[in-house]
């Protein structure tokens, strides 16, 4: 048995970056959503049981700690306005919505981990963000670069040769840094 | 730290394991490396910005999540909601 845990909100960063603008006639925009909506089919179509955690809010704990923490302050109003979106879309899909308040998603995504760790259940870490490696000291949880079926079937929405290019070198260099990271 | 590169840096991790450790014994590594004596001065010197980073980057075990596996399982999905989300979006999502 398998669980795949998304980090919506990594998902939600990637997709506003890599995916087209795209405005409804309101002209609200919602590229971010668009590609988030897309990899969110990918993957139930790969897994069935899917955890996505989301951190709407952004300031958590670690701002009451630290003052320059990441906040929502610098983060542009065009992709903040998609998070409650995504957090809705999440649950129309059927998937299940780890939302957070005071916490982050990496925290909920460990936290899956250490719940599941000694059970049988291999658990896949969607993402490749440096601070969930800390999970990965445990035999039945891993990382993936988002998979490359999941990058072909990206890929189809995306026809500016530019984005493609861009997207590969990506791929390549998180392909390499993941290799790094288990000193292969 | 300024002046600590991720060679020195993973030797020590290495060999103490964690910054509490590294810092209990700068005076037995300190000798050992090169520039172990600066590098000696600039951990005692930041010890405690040390732990603030480490406290930040330390991903939190105690979130509220689902206990069981079922609860991670795909449900189906509100089709009629689903249909109106996608009307009002404009985003064309096949179900």
């Amino acid at each position: 048995m398998q669980i795949y845990l998304v980090d919506g909100t990594y998902e939600l960063f990637r997709a506003h970056f890599g995916y087209p603008s795209r405005k409804t006639k309101q002209g609200k925009e919602v590229g971010a959503l668009k590609g988030y909506v897309n990899h969110l089919q990918s993957l139930k179509k790969n897994y069935e049981y899917i955890g996505v955690a989301f951190d709407s809010k952004v300031e958590s704990f670690r701002n009451e700690i630290y003052n320059e923490y990441k906040s929502s302050k610098n983060i542009d109003k065009e992709i903040l306005d998609q998070f409650p979106l995504a957090e809705k879309v999440t649950e129309l899909l059927g998937l299940t919505l780890l939302s957070m308040d005071h916490y982050e998603a990496d925290d909920a995504i460990a936290s899956v981990c250490e719940l599941f760790k000694n059970e049988n259940v291999e658990i896949i870490i969607g993402s490749l963000d440096k601070d969930l490696m800390q999970c990965l000291n445990v035999n039945n949880i891993s990382c993936t670069p988002l998979g490359i079926n999941l990058l072909q079937q990206e890929m189809m929405f995306i026809k500016n040769l530019e984005y493609i290019l861009i997207k590969y070198q990506i791929f390549s260099l998180l392909l390499v840094i993941l290799l790094m990271a288990f000193q292969v | 730290m300024n002046g600590i590169g991720e060679k020195t840096a993973s030797l020590l991790l290495q060999e103490y394991e964690n910054i509490e450790n590294i810092y209990q014994n700068l005076n037995t590594w300190k000798n050992n490396i090169r520039s172990g004596e600066r590098h000696a001065n600039t951990i005692f010197e930041n010890y405690e910005l040390l732990k603030l980073f480490k406290s930040l980057t330390t991903l939190r075990l105690d979130v509220k999540v689902p206990k069981t596996i079922e609860k991670y399982s795909l449900s189906q999905l509100s089709s009629v909601e689903l249909k109106k989300f996608s009307e009002k979006y404009q985003l064309n999502i096949s179900f």
